[in-house]
């Protein structure tokens, strides 16, 4: 049941109305039920998945919480230990099996395993390793209810691709009495009608592009240049995914639950860094509380820092799939933010921070800020390191327009968004709608965003969400 | 309890009535419909109801030949009305390039609203199911054709009539959103909307009297003799490349080829399902409906058995619901000689149609 179908917007109408009719009590019970119908309509094997999941970081909980010492740490690694073995067996065995075979020059054919990946399930043990983690820390008082806590893990609007949502923000709105106050109903709305346009019209219409120039196919008949293959893959997947998250925390919010951003305008980051505190932001800072400060963060040295850096990019890179390009992709961006980090620390020591920082130096750190994270976009969607040796070469060639002129949308469609990023740059617009305009107002532009979705959508291709295979 | 909801309810509902009060004025009025671009799929729409209005003569017995392609190239009006010049009959092309049953039922109906306006329906359908070598019910190209006739009471009964489940779903949003399937019209006319005022204009002016010049291909196919044991030419002598492709793909493939069991059994829903709805139309009207199997290629007359109808076609001739030509009426003209590619008529093949129709339509039509 993708988000783009009327199939879910039925669900989801259906949810809202019975969440709407009944106490706080059942609306916890009905909100469980329909999470496990939603997982169910995917694939209903993998319910049992899903419970199991829940069921064994629920009771490694109350067991971690009623530990003190060694015995609480032991309990810590067990549970850690648990959800990786269930995320390494279902996503990664036949890579390393594979891995190790090639390796060794041995057939994976027969060591490998036919194993199918569960939806959402890197989002799923993700979630539970932090759980388990706050408890440890004591950050979090292990969930009584189990209902609290099925609810925590199976919430359908985050389920199968994020946002990461941490126990300490999810598990205090639960159980509050349903209500839906206009500026959360106008927020849900907005947040919904933006999030399926970045999906239906812009990322829809450029994942053709990206997929036939990665696939070696024609586009329209025509051959589609490096660059703009590139760029139109760079654009989908922030459309998609953004987009994505927009509906999500749209949903959630009409739902009554709030979700913390994942994205705030990324390709507008002046520095590396700062993408990563831009982009997916939900993943960055779980890699940077679970991993990035347990393996000494930037307190054990500059060189520490850097290995840190490298070992959290790496294994983020991983966490996306099963591939050696994802690992390349991760392990570029540590380099990158290795390297921002060290330049910045040689420009301050040296009094050029100012310079830098210049506001009139600010387009010029954009773009190549942005330039820089559209490269690394190859690895992770070439199909084969080959693929990303040739296209990294196809880029260094001079840049052929004559796609452009006949296909401009990738163009229109970057510095679109670029300039509607400009003039509302403070998102005072989208605000004012949601704050301060006449109902009627915020109806009329919720109805010209309608008319947007059917001139502008490309539902019929029916292309699903990039972040539903992590 | 629901009190909770009346916001919400609120902007949604008034935010869908501004997309439906919008859809209504520009796309289901009607009024987006005359600045469709007039080489698009829904301006090939377009172009025939302008012709068969156009053509169509109040006072006169005026018999609607509806086809695809075949009857735009194959049909002349004015020498069909030369022919029968004694009998009162004016012959009015409705054909749309590509088009079929599905389609040809919403043209009539919104030609011929009341089902009495012409004295005959002529059908241009080959006879039998197993002509037809692909899914006729999945064709998606005829949500774009009917982007300008469906309406929304058509949503069920069009969106229902094809088999897969996405291209349901894509048919009921066609009508849902009539700007969906427009999408790539709107977006040209929108980036030049000058040139696209020029061209319908033009093409209001123009293409009526221009079809009516039109006197067809004068080109032929070389007459190719044909090896018996591979079914191919023996020689390609006097055909170009392109040519040779188009006839090897597009046409000696499949001359033998009948269509896979489940692809039969679907053409025979969608036959009974469309004529069906056609010929209802007209029961009780007094108006004829009328299948003629048109030359069906090149050389399908030495090498292909004659059509003989069957299956649902059958079925509705037998029980007197429609009239049909025999298929052999017109298989002496399935030569190469009297074709310009692998599918059309040229001049010759037009005018030796043309005569034969008209004086077999007369002879049909009480």
């Amino acid at each position: 049941m993708l988000f783009d179908t009327l199939a879910y917007w039925l669900f989801f109408g259906i949810v809202l109305v019975l969440c709407a009719a009944l106490n706080a009590g059942r609306t916890k019970r009905l909100l469980v039920v329909a999470s496990y119908v939603f997982y169910a309509v995917w694939d209903a094997r993998f319910v049992l998945l899903l419970g199991g999941a829940t069921l064994a970081n629920y009771l490694f909980g109350l067991w971690i919480d009623a530990r003190a010492g060694s015995a609480r740490r032991r309990a810590v690694t067990v549970a850690i230990a648990a959800n990786l073995v269930l995320l390494g067996f279902f996503k990664y065995f036949n890579f390393f099996i594979e891995s190790f075979a090639a390796l060794f020059g041995l057939s994976p054919d027969s060591l490998t395993l036919r194993i199918v990946l569960p939806v959402g399930i890197s989002f799923i043990t993700f979630e539970g390793i932090a759980y388990v983690v706050d408890v440890y820390r004591r950050d979090l008082r292990a969930v009584r209810h189990p209902l609290d806590f099925a609810l925590f893990v199976s919430f359908f609007p985050h389920l199968v691709a994020g946002p990461i949502i941490r126990p300490m923000d999810f598990l205090p709105q639960v159980g509050r009495p349903f209500s839906l106050p206009d500026d959360a109903a106008r927020w849900g709305l907005r947040e919904i009608l933006k999030g399926l346009f970045k999906k239906l019209a812009l990322a829809n219409y450029l994942a053709p592009i990206a997929d036939a120039y990665f696939g070696g196919t024609p586009y329209d008949g025509v051959a589609v240049p490096a660059w703009v293959g590139v760029l139109a893959f760079s654009l989908q997947i922030y459309f998609d995914f953004s987009g994505y998250t927009d509906i999500a925390r749209g949903c959630a919010r009409l739902l009554g639950f709030r979700f913390p951003p994942n994205f705030e305008r990324p390709y507008l980051a002046t520095s590396i860094t700062e993408f990563w505190r831009r982009w997916h932001i939900s993943l960055s800072t779980w890699l940077r509380d679970y991993l990035y400060i347990p393996l000494g963060g930037n307190r054990r040295g500059p060189g520490r820092t850097y290995v840190n850096l490298l070992i959290v990019m790496g294994l983020g890179g991983l966490w996306h799939g099963a591939s050696w390009n994802f690992v390349v992709w991760g392990l570029y961006h540590g380099v990158l933010l290795g390297m921002h980090r060290f330049l910045r620390r040689r420009a301050d020591a040296r009094g050029w921070g100012r310079i830098v920082d210049a506001p009139m130096l600010v387009p010029l750190w954009v773009a190549l800020t942005f330039l820089l994270a559209t490269i690394g976009w190859v690895p992770f969607r070439a199909p084969d390191f080959a693929s990303t040796v040739a296209t990294l070469k196809a880029l260094c060639a001079l840049p052929d327009l004559g796609f452009v002129a006949g296909h401009p949308g990738v163009l229109v469609i970057a510095l679109g968004s670029l300039a509607w990023c400009v003039l509302d740059r403070r998102r005072r617009l989208q605000d004012w709608l949601v704050e301060r305009a006449p109902w009627q107002v915020a109806a009329l532009g919720a109805g010209f965003a309608g008319l947007a979705l059917e001139f502008c959508s490309y539902v019929d291709l029916q292309i699903p969400f990039v972040y539903f295979q992590f | 309890m629901f009190r909770r909801l009346v916001f919400v309810t609120r902007l949604v509902v008034v935010a869908l009535l501004v997309v439906v009060l919008f859809d209504a004025l520009v796309f289901r009025s009607g009024f987006y419909r005359r600045w469709l671009e007039p080489g698009s799929v829904a301006g090939s729409t377009r172009n025939a109801l302008r012709l068969v209005e156009a053509t169509t003569m109040p006072g006169r017995r005026n018999v609607l030949v509806v086809g695809n392609s075949k009857i735009g190239e194959g049909l002349s009006m004015s020498l069909a009305d030369k022919t029968v010049s004694d009998g009162g009959l004016h012959f009015v092309n409705g054909f749309i390039p590509g088009s079929d049953l599905r389609i040809w039922y919403y043209l009539l109906r919104e030609v011929d609203p009341d089902a009495r306006r012409y004295g005959a329906i002529v059908l241009a359908t080959p006879l039998a199911a197993e002509e037809e070598l692909g899914k006729m019910a999945n064709r998606v190209a005829d949500i774009n054709y009917l982007a300008p006739l469906l309406r929304l009471s058509d949503l069920p009964s069009f969106a229902l009539s094809f088999d897969d489940p996405v291209l349901r779903n894509q048919a009921a949003r066609s009508i849902l959103f009539p700007a969906q399937p427009l999408r790539r019209d709107i977006a040209a006319f929108l980036s030049a909307p000058a040139q696209r005022y020029e061209k319908v204009r033009d093409q209001e002016r123009n293409y009526v009297p221009n079809y009516l010049r039109y006197l067809g291909r004068s080109e032929a196919l070389p007459d190719l003799p044909i090896d018996p044991s591979t079914r191919l030419p023996v020689h390609w002598n006097g055909v170009d490349e392109r040519m040779r492709r188009g006839l090897t793909e597009h046409y000696f493939r499949w001359l033998h080829v009948k269509p896979p069991e489940d692809t039969l059994a679907s053409n025979e829903r969608y036959y009974r399902y469309w004529l069906g709805r056609i010929v209802e139309r007209y029961q009780g009207t007094g108006v004829p409906v009328v299948l003629i199997a048109v030359p069906r290629g090149p050389w399908h007359g030495s090498e292909a058995p004659v059509p003989t109808p069957g299956g649902a076609i059958g079925e509705l001739i037998a029980a007197g619901k429609v009239l049909a030509l025999p298929g052999d009426t017109f298989t002496d003209i399935e030569q190469p000689h009297h074709f310009f590619d692998q599918e059309h008529m040229n001049r010759s093949g037009r005018e030796r149609f043309t005569v034969r129709l008209a004086q077999r339509l007369q002879a049909l039509l009480p």
